[in-house]
């Protein structure tokens, strides 16, 4: 089920919502679980099965940690619901790719191919998985107690505001409110504040950006001029944004009124001055979660080993970054699908984030805000038109429309079908809200709350609370005028 | 200023639960007739699943289709998003389907714009073979003593391409004109090309409608006019009426098939112009029953027949799309029975329909865009 469809806001939400508070405190779990598994289910039943399957095996894994008798069995049987977790993951996400490549491989010396049928990809198990990861890590490392109480994990493991596309909170952040959560009116109207927030990205913004980018992606490159090309990479570049960080307002704000306070995921990217910048701002809880069980355990593996200053002149801490860094990337780009563009564009941010450790990256931390806000946009729209096109020849040959070399390369006339009021609204309402500027005027109308003159007080305080007011209904009223019409899409981060 | 607050969350919160919670109270005081038509969108709506424990899978697909051709003032919701895009944006609400083209006009998109930009084509053995079909169903029908005459109307877009949106790029050869020059070598298939005799006559009036996909009467006259010029070579009994014997009424009306799909056809008026024959003769006639396509969607209009009280005319079998319909009150008159089949744009032989009739000869009216259509209707 997607957050911005009528089904979710008019019928799924109010009845959850209304079971949420209604019913006694000691059921509160086991209702939200019901309404997650439905949710879930929405998008595919069999796909539940997974899902159950996946909860069931942390269940058990995380209690038979907990059961072992010594610190060399616990180490073994962490390692086991890993690799369940990771086997899990790597069978309905990556099988198809695996087979498709043997295939190809076979091909050149002439072996028939292996014929396997299509596995599909249930919804979220890139998310669920690395929850998952996250409760057995905290098990074994003592962070958190075991849970015995079944509906408990199952709900951390499912709860639906964070189901399909995260944020990947993990299990320390939320083991706590799942076992104990307070309601409040704050909470719950911050909660609907974001929510309309999120609708108004993804519906209102988002969604009139993709028609553009779909445009220029999906359609044949022969045809595609040099400036469409330009404005559909602008227009994904903020799509991307816009969709994703749409959803986490809604996941967010969703969370709020269930009680829960789920983690940020973004924090402005595109303001970013280097790409180490960029993965400190976008999808935070991914990055840290890479940080913090893929990196930093690879990085000290790796320095346990390798005893030298330096080597081929490199002091050994570099090596070490740049060692787990490619890795770490590699396997980030991989996490986003099963498909070799998404590699390259894991490794292509993996190369750029260690160029940044030498000295390229101190001469560019020298030079001008203005210069390293050019490099890290050239490089983010460079990195999303291969993140966007479906294999490496597409974005090679995007790159060279982009370039001018395209056969309708004079043609601006294409431009003409998009470019028009309502997409240039939306395009400049777009850039400003990826800078602070809403957020400074925000705060500037606050401080005329503390302000002498009484009539300027109470301006600044209505206008809050009003715009606020006016904001929801209106946005719950457009987004109803463009879904009831067709013209909002599923979200992109949906497919990983 | 904290109590301010409190109410303002207050109020927020319950705005929010006034505003999700409306459609399920309204629905459940008032129940709806889910047994609808969808007039914009040419379609039913969607009926309420059955839930059967063995189609878990697909049931809440087709649920939430239910559910959301069902959304409360679902009609009146969508005809206020198109309202504001059309008006206030200028951007046509369903570009895939219509596009909004210069003062006013309106232009199907979809298949027709693809065939007008050359992005469907066909190759050049698929022409080939359609020559080939056409070529094999005209000697057939010869055989049997009947002429054929390949009849290929044009789109709006080859006709009033200046009022195309400026986005538009024209093909260097559509598959209309691919297939046009390639019949025009075959010396056996009997051709009529509407398209230069209309667009000599747009220049005297308007001849299609802006809201519309069709041309309006005095279009079809045109198209009627150049029909019977080339059978009247062959038939001298047909004396074709002039523009003497017809006379044209226009007047304002509420917006037509472009304007109802993306619903605002009471928002976009346009000017119908109807024909006044001065003298018919035509009536319509008894129908034969032929069965139309289980797919069809206009199986009352599958077959037409008018007749004329004169057995020494001549009859035809016009195997048409929608075209035709404006032609057919101008080209029943000259024809004792005129049996009309709208084939769900198959424009297939239909020899049983042909050998029924007994008809003198033979007229198939294919739109330009729909060309390509005769590639899956071959008689071997």
């Amino acid at each position: 089920m997607l957050f911005n469809s009528l089904i979710f806001i008019y019928l799924f939400l109010p009845i959850s919502l209304f079971f949420a508070y209604i019913v006694a405190e000691k059921y509160k779990n086991f209702f939200l679980l019901v309404s997650s598994w439905i949710f879930y289910a929405w998008g595919g039943v069999s796909f539940l099965i997974v899902l159950v399957l996946s909860i069931m095996i942390n269940y058990l894994t995380g209690l038979a940690i907990n059961r072992s008798r010594d610190e060399r069995q616990r180490r073994f049987r962490f390692v086991i619901g890993i690799c369940l977790n990771l086997s899990l993951l790597f069978v309905f996400k990556y099988t198809n790719f695996l087979f498709e490549n043997l295939n190809l491989f076979n091909a050149i010396f002439g072996w028939k191919p292996i014929i396997v049928k299509t596995i599909f990809l249930p919804l979220g198990i890139s998310f669920f998985t690395f929850k998952a990861i996250s409760y057995l890590i905290s098990i074994k490392r003592r962070e958190q107690p075991v849970q015995e109480n079944f509906t408990e994990l199952a709900l951390y493991l499912s709860i639906f505001p964070e189901l399909i596309a995260g944020p990947i909170d993990r299990y320390n952040d939320l083991a706590g409110q799942i076992h104990r959560r307070i309601f409040s009116i704050d909470q719950f109207a911050s909660g609907v504040r974001r929510f309309a927030m999120g609708l108004f990205k993804k519906v209102i913004i988002s969604s009139p950006l993709a028609m553009v980018a779909d445009h220029a992606f999906d359609g044949w490159l022969f045809q595609l001029s040099t400036p469409m090309a330009w404005l559909g990479l602008f227009c994904f570049t903020l799509h991307i944004y816009y969709d994703f960080s749409g959803y986490t307002d809604m996941a967010i704000g969703i969370g709020r009124m269930f009680g829960f306070s789920f983690t940020e995921n973004f924090n402005f990217p595109y303001v970013s001055k280097s790409v180490r910048e960029f993965w400190k701002r976008w999808h935070i809880s991914l990055s840290t979660f890479l940080r913090d069980y893929l990196f930093l355990p690879i990085a000290y593996a790796t320095s346990r080993k390798l005893k030298k200053e330096s080597y081929w002149r490199i002091r050994v801490d570099h090596l070490i970054y740049i060692y787990a860094t490619l890795i770490t990337f590699l396997l980030c780009g991989f996490w986003h699908g099963a498909a070799w563009n998404f590699i390259i564009w894991g490794l292509m941010h993996g190369i750029f984030l260690s160029l940044e450790r030498t000295r390229l990256g101190k001469w560019i931390d020298h030079r001008s805000k203005v210069f390293r806000h050019v490099y890290f946009f050239v490089f983010i729209l460079f990195s999303w038109v291969i993140f966007r096109t479906s294999t490496i020849q597409d974005a090679f040959n995007y790159i060279e429309v982009l370039a001018g070399n395209s056969k309708a390369h004079t043609d601006w006339y294409q431009l003409l079908e998009y470019w028009n009021i309502k997409l240039i609204g939306t395009f400049i309402l777009a850039l400003a809200g990826t800078t602070r500027i809403f957020e400074y005027i925000y705060n500037w109308i606050q401080d005329g709350i503390k302000y002498r003159v009484r009539l300027i007080r109470y301006i600044c305080l209505y206008s809050i609370h009003f715009g606020a007011l006016l904001f929801i209904l209106v946005t719950l009223a457009l987004s109803t005028l463009y879904l009831i019409s067709g013209t909002s899409d599923a979200f992109i981060y949906f497919r990983f | 200023m904290e109590k301010t607050k409190k109410v303002s969350f207050f109020i927020q919160a319950i705005f929010f639960i006034a505003s999700i919670f409306t459609p399920i109270l309204i629905s459940a005081i008032f129940p709806q007739d889910f047994n609808t038509v969808s007039r914009s969108e040419n379609r039913m709506l969607a009926k309420r699943p059955l839930f059967e424990v063995s189609l878990l899978d697909p049931y809440p697909k087709r649920y939430e289709n239910f559910y959301n051709d069902h959304f409360l003032f679902r009609s009146q919701l969508m005809s206020y998003n198109s309202f504001i895009n059309y008006f206030f944006f200028h951007q046509s609400p369903n570009p895939k389907m219509v596009v909004a083209g210069r003062d006013g006009w309106l232009f199907y998109a979809n298949r027709e714009r693809m065939v007008y930009e050359g992005t469907k084509t066909i190759k050049a053995y698929e022409v080939q073979s359609v020559v080939e079909e056409l070529h094999r169903r005209t000697l057939f029908l010869k055989r049997k003593g009947i002429p054929l005459y390949v009849v290929m109307a044009p789109m709006k877009s080859d006709i009033y391409f200046d009022f195309l949106p400026p986005y538009y790029k024209r093909a260097a050869k559509s598959i209309p004109e691919m297939l046009i020059s390639a019949i025009r070598k075959d010396t056996v298939i009997h051709l009529i090309d509407l398209k230069p005799g209309l667009v000599e006559a747009r220049k005297k009036h308007r001849i299609y409608y802006k809201t519309d996909t069709h041309w309006n009467s005095r279009g079809a006259f045109q198209a009627y006019s150049m029909i019977m010029d080339r059978l009247k070579e062959d038939f001298p009994c047909l004396k074709p009426m002039t523009p003497d014997d017809v006379g044209f009424e226009e007047y304002k009306y509420h917006g037509l098939d472009l304007a109802t799909t993306i619903g605002l056809e009471k928002f976009i008026p346009d000017t119908v112009c109807d024909e006044k024959l001065k003298k018919p003769r035509a009536v319509e006639g008894r129908k034969a029953g032929y069965p139309p396509s289980p797919y069809f969607g206009y199986p009352d209009l599958y077959e037409i027949v008018m007749e004329v009280a004169d057995t020494t005319l001549p009859r035809v079998v016009v195997i048409r799309d929608s075209y035709f319909r404006s032609v057919i009150p101008f080209f029943s008159q000259h024809f004792s029975k005129s049996v009309y089949i709208f084939d769900n744009w198959d424009y297939g032989a239909n020899y049983s329909i042909i050998m029924n009739e007994k008809p003198d000869l033979v007229l198939l009216e294919v739109l330009g865009s729909n060309s390509a259509n005769l590639l899956q209707n071959q008689t071997k």
